[in-house]
């Protein structure tokens, strides 16, 4: 045998144990949303599954992470405020940590952000960006006492991005104003994470009849693209490019915090998990798997090694000590996940015949 | 091409076309009352250059549902960006409270040409906007720090005795106006009849130049109308993310763009003269597949301008408040009404048979 044949057969082989995976995943979780007095049609099951396993798999767990951590960050910002000048470096320290750990949480959750985050417009409500130091510092001399005052401050004034500037850029002090309005957008960031957490749980309580299902695949599907393409365009090439002519709000995302590829890095993974099955993990949620389950074998083999190109360039993302070294391996980073990207509007969306279409954050 | 799709599309072109001629015929009349006003300033004469800026802006506002898809408008080396940039940092036009001598209007090192106000235009930024609609707007208006009005700029700002710079700002308006006209002037002829330009093969390409029609229309109701222009600032509450928010006519940009969406998918268009353009439009197209999807999204189009036309001015205020704020209630309504009218351009896309009509960026 060949070297040739070889990695052929192993191919053929490890598509057709994805296969039976695929086909398991689907037997076992259609009977919950089978449409009552009617018997699906074999694709129809495959996608009520499929539609099932981004709740069941992705959406509620991720949105439970989300809802553990925002209460922590509260909570860790009410222990700043209440400080005294002995534990105030202890308490900003343990304040910043826990936004990082609440921001991971949100990265991942809405790295595609369908179902609940499209519905409540939960980015442009606690992620909007960049932020308006102007608009913090008016919203912290009006010092809103209650959640009604607060729906009165606009979004570039709250959030994790305002929280972020209210962390490192300005850092509150304790027993000040600032403080106690930083605590209050953390209390927006924890309501809207229950609120997250309460809808997602109820829509995969709820189900979806055959119509709803067709909707949700297109939701994911034409939301999963828009992931890839927020993670190369918005976060990395654009504010790459207004730098390059001087903008003079130009910086990437989560940069005074110093996380940005770590959240880039976040981001992509949770694209990651959803693009590509864990053999390990029978039950694991995947858009390979899914192809495999419609019957699109070849393209759910090219998968892997567009990913894994995704994978080395972020993996040089995280080693680039420098700027400079960071501004270089961008270009990789971004041409990689182009490729995916284009495998999505071209190969997978003829396969499974949906439809590419515009969402809210196309505009110019 | 589907035998079908000729005359739609050719009849889109006449829409086009149409709307284009009309903008131009109101920017013109803009371009007089500018020159009149700046050679002898007065306030009578600002008001009148003020109301034909709002005048060829209504027709403007239409020509919007034919952007989106990479024509002639905002194909990439396109005038859009000279034409329409917003939000604008007018302090990099000229002085403002607190910086009077601020701008290129009072940087006398900053030679005042066609030439010089393009290359200056997003220089060093996206807000650094030099030229086209909002900047004229702005040195009409000037700074809206009023709750409840637009920008009150005095004539005499364009009077040498009484202002600083005032020949230099004349001469700035002069120029944006005019680079206004000549851009508009360049579109219009990309789209004009029986000659070799992008419509002639707009018109060849029937397929693909129908998925760019609904490429237009989708994007402009859900990502720029409702996303941009209307749920940012909902989410914002700033004024900085209203787009004519010099002359507080921000409403009407959305009753206009809500209109223009409507024109090209009924295939009518009632021009500056009166006279009523129609023609095989995408509605027919879509009706001979699916009828009760068409008269659908026919209703859903006409809810849309009704709700937009609800909006109170300024936009600036309507935005501002709890959620219940009456102002806010009514833009969500409207935000509400283009999304299902998005939904509905996406099924009448695959009542078509399309499967992309997704805008990527280039870079």
């Amino acid at each position: 045998m060949k070297a040739g044949q070889q990695v052929h057969e192993w191919r053929r082989a490890w598509l057709r144990g994805l296969a039976l995976l695929a086909s398991a995943m689907a037997l076992a979780c259609a009977s919950g949303v089978a449409v009552a007095g009617a018997q699906p049609p074999a694709a129809s099951q495959a996608d009520a599954a499929f539609v099932r396993n981004i709740y069941a798999k992705w959406y509620v767990p991720r949105a439970a992470e989300f809802a553990e951590h925002a209460p922590r960050l509260a909570a860790s910002l009410d222990g700043l405020c209440q400080s005294d000048s002995a534990g105030a470096a202890q308490a900003m320290e343990a304040a910043r940590a826990q936004w990082t750990r609440t921001v991971q949480a949100w990265e991942t959750l809405s790295a595609v952000r369908g179902g609940a985050l499209l519905a409540r417009r939960s980015p442009r409500e606690i992620d909007f960006t960049p932020t308006r130091p102007a608009a913090i510092q008016r919203a912290v001399r009006s010092a809103p006492a209650d959640s009604r005052a607060m729906e009165r401050v606009g979004s570039p004034a709250k959030g994790l991005p305002a929280l972020e500037w209210l962390l490192w850029t300005q850092p509150v002090r304790p027993q000040s104003p600032e403080c106690r309005y930083a605590y209050r957008v953390a209390g927006e960031i924890e309501a809207e994470s229950l609120a997250l957490q309460q809808a997602y749980g109820l829509a995969l309580q709820q189900g979806w009849d055959a119509q709803e299902v067709e909707y949700a695949i297109y939701e994911f599907l034409n939301l999963f693209d828009a992931g890839i393409q927020k993670l190369w365009w918005e976060d990395m090439n654009r504010p790459q490019q207004r730098a390059a002519t001087g903008a003079r709000a130009a910086s990437f995302p989560r940069s005074a915090s110093g996380t940005t590829v770590q959240m880039w890095l976040r981001h992509w993974e949770a694209l990651r998990r959803l693009a590509i099955a864990d053999m390990a993990a029978p039950e694991s949620l995947s858009l390979q798997a899914y192809l495999v389950t419609k019957d699109h074998p070849d393209e759910a083999g090219r998968m892997p090694a567009l990913v894994a190109e995704v994978d080395r360039a972020m993996a040089d993302l995280r080693e680039a000590k420098d700027e400079a070294l960071l501004n270089r391996r961008i270009g990789q980073a971004t041409a990689s996940l182009k490729a995916l990207q284009q495998f999505v509007e071209q190969d997978m969306a003829h396969a499974l015949q949906f439809i590419i279409s515009f969402f809210d954050e196309d505009g110019d | 091409m589907a035998r079908e799709l000729t005359p739609v599309v050719s009849h889109y072109a006449v829409i086009v076309q149409a709307t284009y001629r009309d903008t131009l015929t109101a920017t013109l009349a803009l371009r007089r009352a500018v020159h009149a006003f700046v050679a002898a300033p007065s306030e009578a004469k600002l008001v009148t250059a003020r109301q034909a800026w709002l005048a060829a802006r209504e027709r403007y506002a239409l020509t919007e549902a034919f952007r989106f898809y990479a024509g002639p408008i905002d194909n990439g080396s396109g005038p859009e960006p000279r034409i329409n940039s917003w939000p604008v940092d007018e302090s990099f036009i000229d002085g403002i409270i607190g910086r009077p001598g601020a701008g290129l209007v009072n940087d006398r090192s900053f030679t005042i040409d066609k030439k010089m106000l393009s290359a200056a235009n997003v220089r060093d930024g996206e807000e650094n906007v030099a030229p086209g609609w909002h900047a004229i707007e702005f040195l009409l208006w000037g700074q809206d720090v009023s709750a409840s009005g637009p920008g009150e700029r005095s004539y005499t700002d364009y009077v040498a005795s009484k202002a600083p710079n005032a020949a230099r700002r004349g001469r700035y308006l002069q120029v944006v106006t005019d680079l206004l006209v000549d851009d508009l002037t360049d579109v219009l002829r990309a789209w004009a009849p029986d000659k070799a330009n992008y419509r002639r093969q707009f018109v060849r390409e029937g397929d693909e130049s129908l998925r760019r029609i609904i490429v237009g229309l989708g994007m402009l109701t859900r990502s720029e109308l409702a996303g941009e222009r209307l749920e940012v600032p909902l989410a914002s509450q700033d004024q900085e993310d209203e787009q004519s928010c010099f002359s507080d006519n921000t409403h009407r940009d959305i009753v206009g763009n809500a209109r223009g969406l409507q024109n090209v998918w009924l295939g009518r268009y009632t021009r500056l003269d009166g006279s009523v353009v129609e023609g095989l439009s995408l509605h027919e197209l879509v009706a001979a597949k699916d009828a009760a999807l068409a008269e659908q999204l026919t209703q859903r189009m006409a809810q849309s301008i009704v709700l937009a036309e609800a909006i109170v001015a300024p936009f600036d205020r309507e935005i501002v408040g709890d959620a219940s704020a009456p102002g806010r209630v009514r833009v969500r309504r409207v935000v509400d009404s283009l999304v299902q009218q998005a939904a509905g351009l996406l099924d009448a896309a695959r009542a078509l048979g399309m499967q992309r009509l997704n805008w990527a960026p280039k870079s």
